[in-house]
């Protein structure tokens, strides 16, 4: 066993690197300790207690290298000599890639980081699962941030204690469960883009907000704001927290000049407390609760609208000043349910509809329960008539695709729309079926071609069809507008040439499909 | 009821996104600004403390916590240490006593407590001629004849196994801003394995320490007395722009006050003398002088972070060999501690090994607690190395533990932040809401001992989590 120490004079390296040539001449073989050091005092008494320290060490100054190994023998001594000199010249070879300034920089982890160094963030987007959706949004709305939430798995409480810190910090807590909303002319979560304008929005439903905005947009008339409340608002456990806000904001807002109110039918408790909210409201209110009846809503002085169509209508009226005239379009439709089952055949006797959007389901499904006796459906809206199985159609069902059972681990169906297309080829193949209803959202956030990916199997469907003697109807409506980037002009173009009966909302393309079917089934 | 009736969006509308980056995307098309976090979820081990850390965000809570860590905040950004003087601890450190040996971290039972603080400890005892025998030495401390107490409880610094005796001079480090005093020993000399550093005793640690009581001490006194003091703040300022990140590297900031205390000497003691002699070989020999200084001035820092009521700050950190422990303000004086962790590092010799090496041992830590060391890595290249790792990657810890900080120290501007502050203030919420935990420079020592390299190491999340534990339980009747 040699130890030898080597003075390299007025030789500086910085310890730091030291250490690291150190370790490095530890794996040359033979050598069985290797320590690099300025020859300062300390690190003299570090090479004695490592049992590296050799006399001729002690000559050296503080600027001065000591190179101390520990060895087999000479030979190995001279070869690691060799080595030591050799890593101490490569001292200044860079490493390539990976590191620089700029590694990691301007990646926030959290809220809190991402406010520090961002100066004006106004509003949080949140689709994390529930169980941390809640934590989040706590900390946006405590830096100051909007929250817009599209997560929906969150409790009731935790929902309150949202949107009560919201109102107390006098900012939106737009959700659980949002899916559209549009404020400062900014479509936010899965929405369209409609022109400015004087109608102001409140809604606990992500798609009937969406078409009440289309249908207002094909009006000719534009949106102040549509604040999403998320679907639960105006269950008597929430309360109506978000929808009371947001009444206040829209009343107080002076680009807007006509409310709109949706909502599933509310909580008793809630409901009596939003309509006297509406009552004094100093602006007209257009309240549409899907399903609802008219009384207390005109009782409270809000004009009362069963379908988003009217909604649009009577909300663009009451903007323009002018009277509302319900229009009665079922003579043009007669002729086309007359054109329709005249080629259907024998068997074609119900109707399936397959919706993206579940309020236009719940919409579609109260514009045909006059026309048709039993609808089948997993929206929970006629109870009597849940599916046993969501999978397998019954009579006349209609399907949302964008629940729970069809999206499990994927994104919505606005977004994805694979389970809507697989469901459409089973429904299409079953030769009972004589008209397919369907519906098309789109917007920001949605799928960048909606009807062009669906164009090809309802064409081929359709053709089948055809093949084996039948006529299969399919019945569509569009909920976008020219200003979504997919543009529901050409959205329109690819429907009609596939042979779908496109009509210009949800409602009268229920009302269409319904007929179709009230008239198989009588023929 | 009405609210402030103006829509609270405003324009222009600028969003961060936590979740599908389609959202962020849809923004972005229509030519709003969306910024996607890069968010994780929280550990596991933390899916318990997630609901009541939403509720305290989102209740009256936040408000008083977030009042009571502004206090905090402003006490690190205005503090203004000084180094006053040099003196027998048991002169200047309120409440010690002359049976009393101080030692690193938190509070251990002496049959606990790991072989080289035992060993330091007894040293001690033999230092202060307390007992002739280490066997002696053991039966006082069995009696309760001797107290071992922690360094920290008396705002003293313990590096290493951080044995302070009573007769050994202390620095005394005073911050301005409130009055605050923390203490730390130098180090000593060409032996910097001594007595107060890893535990170990020798006849010439011995005759150095008294070298420092009679000669170096009383000189150095007297100059920073004449002088009314040294301004450290300034010191470490220009350090950390100078590549220190002031626990593991203070290269800078010990040229600059040797600089300094060299024309002192001059002008204080002009003529040649033995005193003068022995100072000057004492900051020749004693390569890390500033650092005890550095450690003393964020200890005399973190007293005035100390019990705010409300506060989540932690106000201390360090570790005995076996446990680490922290202090958070709004609970005083109570420990919160874990297994103490290991290094991960660099080692002076070639074939050490982890298992060499004694889990974190020390106070210098508390530099940690001011948003130096660990905070500061982006200020320090040569550090960054430490860990065989990229500057990119130091200035990634930095920015990671940002997410995790109150403040950003406009003390310390850390040039490869663009100028901006270093992270400081750890607030357990953060660090309970995150799971990212404060990484710690520091030495690395061997079981006998001795110093062997030099690593990092992460606070154990358990800390945090006891801490916010006792936290909801003594402050927030969350029910």
């Amino acid at each position: 066993m040699l130890i030898k120490c080597i003075i390299r004079t007025n030789e500086y390296h910085d310890s730091v690197f030291l250490m690291g040539v150190a370790r490095q001449a530890g794996q040359i073989p033979g050598v069985r300790r290797a320590a690099l050091g300025m020859g300062t005092a300390m690190n003299k008494g570090l090479l004695k207690d490592m049992e590296l320290f050799e006399e001729s060490a002690d000559a050296a100054s503080p600027n001065d290298l000591i190179i101390a190994l520990r060895v087999a023998d000479e030979n190995t001594l001279a070869a690691a000599q060799a080595e030591v000199e050799r890593l101490l010249k490569e001292k200044y070879a860079a490493k390539s890639g990976g590191g620089g300034f700029q590694c990691g920089a301007p990646a926030h982890r959290t809220i809190a980081a991402a406010c520090a160094k961002e100066p004006g963030l106004n509003l949080a987007l949140i689709s994390l699962p529930g169980e941390y959706a809640v934590a989040e949004a706590a900390k946006a709305l405590s830096q100051g941030l909007n929250v817009y939430m599209f997560s929906d798995d969150i409790s009731y409480a935790d929902e309150v204690m949202l949107k009560q810190l919201a109102r107390e910090k006098n900012l939106l807590m737009m959700g659980p469960g949002c899916g559209v909303a549009f404020v400062q002319q900014v479509a936010i979560g899965l929405a369209s883009k409609v022109n400015p304008g004087a109608i102001g929005l409140i809604a606990a439903s992500g798609s009937g907000l969406q078409e009440t905005m289309v249908q207002i947009d094909r009006l000719g008339e534009g949106v102040s704001h549509a604040i999403g409340t998320g679907g639960r608002d105006l269950r008597d456990e929430v309360g109506g927290l978000a929808t009371l806000q947001a009444l206040d904001l829209l009343e107080a807002d002076a680009q807007t000049k006509v409310i709109v109110l949706i909502s599933k039918p509310p909580g008793a408790k809630t409901a009596a407390a939003v309509l006297e909210r509406v009552r004094v409201c100093r602006k007209p209110v257009v309240v549409n609760f899907i399903g609802g009846t008219p009384e207390s809503v005109t009782a409270a002085g809000a004009h009362f609208a069963a379908t988003f169509g009217e909604t649009a209508e009577r909300a663009v009226c009451l903007a323009r000043g002018e009277a509302f005239k319900p229009r009665d379009t079922d003579a043009d439709l007669r002729e086309i349910v007359e054109r329709e089952t005249a080629a259907h055949a024998a068997g074609q006797r119900y109707l399936r509809g397959i919706f993206c959007g579940g309020t236009l389901a719940e919409e579609a499904m109260m514009v045909m329960r006059p026309l048709l006796s039993e609808i089948h459906s997993n929206t929970g809206l006629l109870p009597e008539f849940t599916l046993k199985d969501v999978r397998v159609s019954e009579k006349h069902t209609i399907i949302d695709i964008g629940t729970e059972d069809f999206t499990r681990g994927r994104p919505h169906a606005a977004i994805d729309p694979a389970p809507r297309i697989e469901r459409f080829a089973a429904e299409a193949a079953d030769p009972s079926v004589a008209v397919i209803l369907l519906d098309f959202l789109l917007g920001y956030g949605c799928h960048d071609d909606p009807c062009g990916i669906m164009a090809g199997p309802i064409a081929g469907a359709i053709a089948n069809a055809k093949k084996s003697g039948r006529r299969l109807s399919v019945v569509a409506s569009i909920c976008g507008t020219e200003l979504d980037p997919q543009r529901a002009s050409a959205q329109l173009r690819k429907l009609l040439d596939a042979g779908v009966i496109v009509m210009p909302g949800n409602a009268q393309a229920a009302q269409l499909a319904g007929m179709i079917a009230a008239a198989a089934q009588a023929g | 009821m009405t609210t402030n009736p103006t829509i609270p969006l405003t324009t222009p509308v600028k969003a961060v996104n936590i979740g599908a980056e389609l959202f962020a995307d849809a923004l972005r098309t229509q030519g709003v600004e969306a910024i996607q976090l890069q968010w994780q979820p929280p550990p596991a081990a933390l899916a318990e403390f997630q609901g009541s850390l939403a509720k305290m965000r989102a209740g009256k809570s936040a408000q008083r916590i977030a009042a009571a860590n502004g206090r905090a905040i402003a006490a690190l950004n205005a503090a203004d240490p000084w180094w006053i003087d040099m003196k027998p601890a048991i002169e200047v450190v309120p409440g010690l006593k002359r049976n009393m040996i101080l030692k690193s971290g938190p509070p251990l039972p002496w049959e606990k407590s790991c072989p080289t603080q035992q060993n330091g400890v007894i040293n001690g005892i033999l230092h202060e001629g307390l007992a002739d025998t280490p066997e002696a030495a053991v039966e006082l401390i069995r009696q309760g004849k001797v107290e071992v107490a922690s360094a920290n409880d008396y705002a003293i610094v313990g590096p290493g196994a951080g044995i302070l005796t009573p007769s050994m001079i202390v620095n005394v480090v005073e911050d301005r801003a409130t009055g605050k005093r923390g203490f730390c020993a130098p180090f000593e000399g060409p032996n910097q394995g001594g007595l107060c550093g890893w535990g170990t005793y020798s006849p010439e640690i011995r005759r150095f320490l008294l070298e420092l009581n009679d000669t170096i001490g009383p000189l150095l006194s007297r100059i920073l007395r004449a002088e009314g003091g040294i301004a450290v703040r300034q010191i470490i300022t220009r350090g950390v722009e100078m590549g220190d990140e002031t626990h593991t590297r203070q290269d800078a900031e010990g040229l600059i006050l040797i600089n300094r205390l060299l024309f002192l000497l001059m002008k204080h003691e002009p003529s040649p003398s033995a005193a003068r002699d022995a100072c000057v070989d004492f900051l020749e020999k004693t390569e890390r002088f500033f650092h005890p200084i550095g450690m003393a001035s964020a200890m005399s820092v973190t007293q005035s972070l100390k019990n705010i009521e409300d506060s989540t700050i932690v106000t201390t950190l360090c570790g005995n060999g076996v446990e680490y422990g922290i202090k958070v303000s709004a609970l005083g004086d109570q420990w919160f501690t874990a297994p103490s962790p290991q290094l991960t590092g660099m080692y002076l010799a070639s074939d050490a090994k982890a298992g060499d090496t004694l889990p974190w041992i020390g106070d210098s830590s508390v530099l940690e607690a001011v948003g130096l060391g660990g905070f500061a890595a982006a200020a320090s290249p040569a550090v960054a190395r430490l860990l065989g790792r990229t500057f990119g990657d130091a200035v990634a810890q930095s920015r990671e533990l940002a997410e995790i900080c109150l403040t950003a120290n406009r003390n310390f501007l850390v040039p490869a932040l663009d100028y901006n502050g270093s992270p400081t203030g750890i607030d357990i919420l953060k660090v309970l809401e995150t799971g990212i935990l404060p990484a710690i420079h520091g030495g690395m020592i061997s079981k006998t001992g001795l110093r062997v390299g030099a690593g990092v190491a992460r606070v154990p999340l358990a800390c945090f989590s006891g801490a916010f534990k006792t936290y909801l339980n003594q402050l927030f009747k969350i029910q």
